[in-house]
């Protein structure tokens, strides 16, 4: 039987870790907890059951799988926000106030670590691609401007990932600048379901660039009822007059859209992130996002009809 | 089964027979059976020796999984025993949060009331009286937040002595002390004592000797040893000695601070015996079941 | 445990709850009404919506961070969170009638609200004595989330998911009877 033996040192560490390191490690812990998280994958589950219901089920309209697509990621987008809320929010607890690295590494840190489930949206918008694909395209318009087989653009299928990098940041804020976790909690439900939900209170063309998640194709009047359709360009996809439209629509779907709402998203994220970070980090953020906001509303207005 | 009678031959506050609680597959407290009276019962025990949860549910506030239990002379699996008990009852858990907006003498009105004390005058008499107890006087109007962890703790213990209670629950009252809050925390129990059962969880084995009447040492949910302070001592009478030298052979060793090993176990011929202490005792009872080393 | 007690109890109680998710709440889905107000904008999700978020946060509100001081007082559990849902209640009721003044059209009902509140009160009930009532809290969350987003399955588990909206008083009764088998835990 051994005795207890008191007095073995681990020696000290002679130089500090290098903030690169620092920010891995930091990163790989919380990505780890992210992704052992029940609450990523009750949200991968109810988008799953979600994308089921509606891509199961034929068109109730021309174009409505297609327009459907992009909001199936919303229940990810909560539950991303939340869960980096929280790890946020750890901040707040001032356990690592003392703590040799800085606020604004460790931030980085949760933020680098907070894409991991940025890569589980990329991972499934991938699959559901694939499957799109597969299925030979999705419907878009009516006779005589109509295609069976409709893919999305590599900008359409990039806006879920950058709507998960806005959802990172939108949690960052609510979970570093709310006191409560359950504030943020409920915010961020309250923040994100109408902008999920309530998709088509933003398909006018004038307010379709401002919208958080953009659905296309984006319905433009074109000529009225008596118009002959088949006066207008043969490129265009059309709606037809019917119970809730009295006019001819086309059809409009645009990777550029896509591609300067990405652009939007992106300052969005940017200007979340400055509400989150430490103060000396917030001009260039502000800067960075205004900047990209506008480029990206003036790109979208640009390329809208 | 271990029992344990911890009486100094007055009526019985609390009987405990074959308690059991388990979380998961792990058995907290384990058919333990228990008899306590009136005085200062201490119970020592490492993390996870099951403390907390048997004075949980000496405090009515969890249902062990099998065994019976009267406190006080009731049953606190019924439901109107369980009241008249908790009227009689006062509990301070481990490390216990408080609202952080409310003043000392807040809080502990608003415990008064929710222990069914509906005289303002007596509330307030009361309140002063037990924060004036727990040396708080001169802070009972300030806002809890800018207390210090440890005037939090003692407002915490304010509360549990409400009302002079006949059997005080205490889970380690005496974190974040100061030595000289120890002291005043020592006489405070003691005059409690004298009234009813205090029962209190702690690491400290200088504690349990200045204050304690009985001990019970707890470890994986059962008791390993229960007696008086000196009989705790007295399990390592002859089996402590000092040398300068480390010895591969003794049980527990370590460094005093005069740069001695001191050691625990058999002592090899020769070996200089030294005089117990009640930590030698816990420290030898633990590493004879095994514990850690 | 009497009148006297609880009506003591009230003053402090009130201070002792975390408003600040009701307030945000309520702040915010006065903001959404009013936009839907202006646009004329159907308030469908609007409903769910403010239903789900004002039912977790009642729910919340009977998160006590000094419940292990009180756990052994004898005013029960029960009791205290009943006190602290009249509380809150006493503010969310008005508030959701503001609310409902403001959206167009007919149809922001009590009962789908209630129904969602008991639920995350049942729960609550039941979690295990350790556990934070956030959990409980989530419930009306995810339920109602979960039949705006899965509305379309039908069958048993569509009806089942919808039970709230469609019949809210048999999810408050059934609530009610969890909470009231569950009042000495």
């Amino acid at each position: 039987m051994s005795a207890t033996m008191i007095g073995e040192r681990t020696p000290a560490r002679t130089r500090p870790a290098s903030p690169r390191a620092v920010v891995a490690a930091l990163a790989t812990a919380e990505s780890r907890r992210h992704l052992r998280s029940p609450l990523l994958w009750v949200g991968v589950a109810l988008s799953g059951a979600f994308a089921w219901v509606t891509m199961d089920q034929p068109d109730d309209w021309a174009g409505a799988r297609y327009q459907a697509a992009p909001i199936l990621v919303g229940p990810l987008l909560l539950v991303i926000s939340i869960a980096v809320a929280g790890s946020f929010h750890r901040e707040r607890l001032g356990v690592s106030e003392e703590a040799p690295v800085g606020e604004a590494l460790r931030s980085t840190g949760r933020l680098v670590g907070a894409l991991a489930p940025v890569a589980v949206v990329a991972v499934l918008t991938a699959a559901g691609a694939i499957w799109v694909r597969q299925q030979g395209g999705l419907d878009i318009g009516e006779e005589p401007g109509r295609t069976l087989h409709a893919q999305f653009t590599l900008p359409e299928l990039l806006q879920p990932v950058v709507l998960a990098l806005l959802a990172v940041a939108v949690g960052a804020a609510a979970g570093r600048r709310l006191r409560h976790r359950a504030t943020s909690t409920l915010l961020l439900f309250v923040g994100w379901f109408p902008v999920v939900l309530v998709y088509w209170g933003f398909q006018s063309r004038q307010v379709i660039p401002l919208s958080i998640v953009q659905t296309q194709p984006v319905s433009l009047p074109v000529g009225p009822i008596s118009a002959n359709p088949l006066d207008f360009p043969a490129s265009w996809l059309l709606t037809q007059p019917g119970e809730y439209q009295d006019h001819w629509a086309r059809q409009f779907v645009s990777g550029l859209l896509a591609a300067g709402h990405d652009v939007w998203l992106l300052g969005l994220t940017c200007l979340f992130l400055a509400v989150a970070l430490p103060r000396h980090r917030r001009p260039v953020l502000l800067g960075l996002g205004t900047l990209l906001a506008a480029g990206g509303l003036a790109l979208q207005y640009a390329v809208i009809p | 089964m271990s029992t344990v009678t911890a009486s100094t031959g007055l009526a019985r506050t609390v009987e405990v027979t074959g308690l059991t609680k388990s979380y998961g597959a792990r058995r907290a407290v384990d058919a333990l059976d228990l008899a306590v009276g009136p005085g200062v019962v201490g119970l020592l025990g490492p993390n996870g020796a099951g403390k907390t949860t048997l004075l949980r549910m000496l405090a009515t506030v969890l249902a062990p999984d099998t065994g019976t239990l009267s406190l006080l002379g009731g049953d606190p699996a019924v439901p109107s025993q369980r009241l008249e008990i908790r009227r009689r009852l006062g509990y301070l858990p481990q490390s216990p949060s408080l609202y952080p907006s409310f003043t000392p003498m807040e809080l502990v009105d608003y415990v008064a009331v929710l222990k069914e004390h509906t005289d303002r005058d007596w509330r307030r008499r009361e309140a002063a009286r037990v924060l004036e107890a727990v040396g708080l006087a001169d802070r009972m109007h300030q806002k809890i937040k800018t207390l210090s962890g440890g005037m939090r703790q003692r407002v915490a213990l304010a509360a549990a002595l409400l009302g002079d209670p006949e059997l005080l629950v205490l889970d380690e009252p005496a974190t974040g002390l100061d030595p000289e809050q120890r002291l005043e925390l020592r006489a405070l129990l003691s005059a409690s004592a004298r009234r009813g059962t205090v029962l209190l969880s702690t690491h400290n084995t200088t504690e349990v000797a200045a204050l304690c009447q009985r001990v019970i040492v707890m470890r994986t949910g059962r008791v390993l040893f229960h007696g008086t302070p000196a009989e705790l001592r007295d399990v390592a009478a002859g089996r402590v000695w000092e040398e300068t030298e480390q010895d591969a052979g003794a049980r527990r060793s370590w460094m005093t601070a005069e740069g001695t090993w001191r050691h625990l176990g058999d002592p090899p011929a020769g070996a200089t015996v030294a005089a117990p202490t009640i930590d030698d005792g816990y420290l030898l009872l633990a590493a004879t079941d095994g514990g850690p080393r | 445990m009497n009148a006297t007690t609880l009506r003591q109890a009230a003053y402090p109680t009130t201070r002792a709850i975390t408003w600040a998710p009701l307030v945000a709440v309520g702040g915010l889905l006065l903001a959404l009404g009013t936009v839907l107000r202006l646009l004329d904008g159907p308030p469908g999700p609007v409903l769910v919506l403010g239903a789900a978020a004002m039912a977790a946060a009642l729910v919340f509100s009977l998160r006590d961070p000094a419940a292990p001081l009180l756990a052994a007082v004898p005013t029960p559990l029960i009791v205290r969170r009943v006190l602290r849902l009249a509380l809150v209640g006493a503010v969310a009721l008005p508030l959701w009638g503001l609310v409902a003044t403001m959206l167009p059209g007919d149809g922001l009902a009590l009962a789908p609200g209630l129904a969602l509140t008991a639920t995350g009160v049942a729960v609550a009930t039941w979690l295990p004595i350790d556990r934070d009532v956030s959990v409980a809290a989530a419930v009306p969350l995810f339920w109602a989330s979960a039949t705006e987003l899965l509305g379309g399955v039908g069958g048993v588990a569509g009806d089942a998911l919808a039970r709230w909206a469609t019949d809210p008083w048999w999810v408050v009764a059934v609530a009610g009877l969890l909470v009231a088998l569950g009042r000495h835990r």
